[in-house]
Order: C-alpha cells, then sequence, then structure tokens
C-alpha cells in the first residue's frame, strides 16, 4: 500500500515537472514571438513613417510646384488679356497651350521655357504693335503695360520665378544624380558583358599564357 | 622518384595515388592477385608504368614487406609536397597542367602539387593560394585596379 502510494507520488512529481518544464518553454516561446511581432510592428511603422514623410514632402513639393504655375499662368494671363483688350482684340486661353497631364517637372520646364520664350515674345510683339496706334492709345497702354511690368518686378513676379528657379534647380539636380547613376549602372553592366566575352573568347592556349604571366607575378612578390 | 613530372601534377592525382598505395597495403594482406595486375587494374594509365619502375625490384622478388614499407614511404613523400591552389576560368588539359607544373619547377626549384578550382567569375590569369597567401592576378582585377586609379 505504501509503496502504491509512493509510486503515484512520484509519478505525480515526474509528471507535473514535465509539464511545468513545458509550460515554461512555451511561455519563452510565446515571448520570443511577441518580441518578433514587436520587432516586426516597430520595422514597418519606421518604414511606414519614413514613407509618409516622403510622400508629404512630396506632395508639399508638387502643391508649390502648381500654385506657382496657376499664379504664373493667371499672371501671363491678365498681361496678354490686357495688352489684346486695348488692342481691340480677344484674350487668349493660356491654359489651353499645356496640358494638366503632364508631370509636374516636366511642366514646370516647360512653363519657364513658355514664359521666356512665348510669353515674353508674345508681349514684346504686342508693345509692337502699339507703335501703329495712335501715340495717345500707345501711350496709354505702354504705360498700363510698364506699370504691370514695375509691380510684377517689385512684387510677386521675382518672388515667383525665384522660387521656379528654385525647383527647376532642384529637378535639375535630381536628373543629374539619376542619369549619374543610370551612368554607373550601364558601366557596371558593360564592364560585366566585357568581362564575360572576354572570358569565352580567350582561347585555351591564351588561357595557359595568361597563368603562367600570374606564376611569375607571383614569383616575383614572393608567394610561390 | 619524380613524383611531379611523370606520376603526379595535381592535388587530384595525388589522392589517386595515395589511395592506391593504401590498397596496396591491404593487397599485400590479402595476396590474392599478382601486384603487378593490381597496379595495372588500379592506377591511371599514365601513372603505370613509373609505379611498376619504382616497385620493380620488390615485385621481381616478391618482397611484400619491402613493397609495403616502401609505398608507406612514398605516401609520406607525397603528403608533404606543398600545393599551390590555382582558380582559373577553364578547364586546363593534361598537356597544359603538365607545362605549367614543369614552369613552377623549373622556376621556383621547388616540388608542388596543384590544384586546380574552375570559377566562371575568374576572367584571364588565375588566383593563386600559396603558402598562406591568397592573390588575384587576372586581368579583371587589373581592370578593377585601373578603374580604382583612373576611374576607367
Amino acid at each position: 500500500m505504501n509503496f502504491a502510494l509512493l509510486f503515484l507520488i512520484i509519478n505525480i512529481v515526474f509528471f507535473g515537472g514535465i509539464a511545468y518544464y513545458f509550460s515554461v518553454q512555451r511561455k519563452q516561446l510565446q515571448d520570443e514571438e511577441e518580441q518578433a511581432q514587436k520587432r516586426h510592428e516597430y520595422a514597418d511603422i519606421s518604414v511606414e513613417r519614413e514613407r509618409k514623410e516622403l510622400e508629404e514632402e512630396l506632395v508639399e513639393v508638387r502643391e508649390k510646384g502648381e500654385f506657382i504655375l496657376d499664379e504664373s499662368e493667371k499672371l501671363a494671363q491678365e498681361l496678354i488679356y490686357s495688352l489684346d483688350s486695348a488692342l481691340g482684340s480677344e484674350g487668349r486661353k493660356i491654359s489651353d497651350l499645356y496640358s494638366k497631364d503632364r508631370p509636374i517637372e516636366e511642366q514646370l520646364g516647360f512653363l519657364r521655357e513658355k514664359i521666356k520664350h512665348e510669353y515674353v515674345d508674345k508681349i514684346h510683339s504686342l508693345l509692337k504693335r502699339l507703335e501703329k496706334f495712335e501715340m495717345q492709345k500707345a501711350v496709354n497702354v505702354e504705360k498700363f503695360a510698364s506699370e504691370q511690368e514695375e509691380r510684377n518686378d517689385k512684387n510677386m513676379q521675382k518672388v515667383r520665378m525665384e522660387e521656379l528657379e528654385k525647383i527647376h534647380e532642384k529637378i535639375e539636380n535630381y536628373k543629374n544624380a539619376e542619369i549619374a547613376l543610370f551612368d554607373k549602372k550601364v558601366k557596371v553592366v558593360i564592364e560585366s558583358a566585357a568581362m564575360d566575352v572576354l572570358g569565352h573568347a580567350l582561347t585555351n592556349q591564351e588561357q595557359e599564357e595568361l597563368i603562367i604571366k600570374a606564376l611569375t607575378k607571383a614569383r616575383e612578390e614572393n608567394i610561390l | 622518384m619524380n613524383t611531379e613530372k611523370n606520376v603526379v601534377s595535381t592535388l587530384f592525382e595525388r589522392d589517386i595515388l595515395v589511395n592506391f598505395l593504401y590498397q596496396l597495403d591491404y593487397f599485400a594482406f590479402k595476396k590474392e592477385n599478382s601486384i603487378k595486375d593490381f597496379i595495372l587494374k588500379s592506377l591511371p594509365v599514365k601513372m603505370q608504368e613509373s609505379i611498376l619502375q619504382y616497385f620493380s625490384q620488390e615485385t621481381e622478388n616478391n618482397n611484400i614487406d619491402a613493397l609495403v614499407l616502401k609505398s608507406k614511404s612514398l605516401i609520406k613523400e607525397l603528403s608533404s609536397l606543398p600545393v599551390i591552389t590555382l582558380t582559373v576560368n577553364t578547364q586546363l588539359t593534361e598537356e597544359q597542367i603538365y607545362s605549367i607544373s614543369k614552369w613552377i619547377q623549373e622556376n621556383t626549384g621547388i616540388k608542388v602539387l596543384l590544384h586546380f578550382v574552375e570559377m566562371e567569375n575568374v576572367v584571364g590569369g588565375a588566383i593563386i593560394e600559396s603558402r598562406g597567401y591568397i592573390r588575384d592576378y587576372t586581368v579583371k582585377k587589373y581592370f578593377e585596379k585601373r578603374k580604382e586609379n583612373y576611374g576607367f
């Protein structure tokens, strides 16, 4: 009877021990899994945060670019419309000149060139046409145009053009960096291909000669 | 025995010969066939003549103990040979291996075993591993160095 009781107690202790051991192991595994999960979550959060920051930055740049585009367009439109009105013809819809579907970077570059060549040329051309009108009208229009020009230079236009220049410079730098990277990648690919071709182009005799050359060099450097 | 020039030039050949010499010990114990037959059966053709010649005295006299003793001495000699590892682009012919082995022996005065490793991206020349040094003497390395120095 005593022996049976002892046996029972030993069994209980033994299996209890095993159960405890496994429960500890399980707990450890759970802890590890939780920690790994947390690490993953933290990494995901970091990546997501950086992605959002980048996106926000990009949105900001785009908004700024679009604002400059709109303002510049409005300015040029107003100027040409005023001149056209003074000359008796209808204003031209400037927004038709470029597509909204184009990327903002392209539009900025496009507008910069357009303002420089087309709008300025157009204004100059209109101003020249003024010479053909009566003196009084011409004086009035020229006065108006010069006022516009003066006001724009002093206030908004200069700032806008400077911002436009800055963004354009940023885009140029980005493009140059991309081109440099592309150039580097191309070089690596070409080199790799050249090496591959060279490796296959060498005859066995040439391979042997190059190996002997390698051994000669190794002997000179006391490697052998 | 001129092991490099006539019988073994490479680590691979050395292993074949050493394996044979260990089997020779076992063969001597069994004493089933003639030693000559065993050599002809076990070794590559290029090694057979030299080995037969090397053990000629022992085989003629049928002195098994002397043969085993000599084979053990040869194993020791072969195992002590230094090894030069050459990583190359292509599989070389036996003649080329012999030629390279001969060049090393003539130019360094040492008996060595060559170990050839084939690697596709090794271009022109070889990566040499000897006496604990590893050096890249390939054309690829040359181009890389030139690029570092001159940027092209």
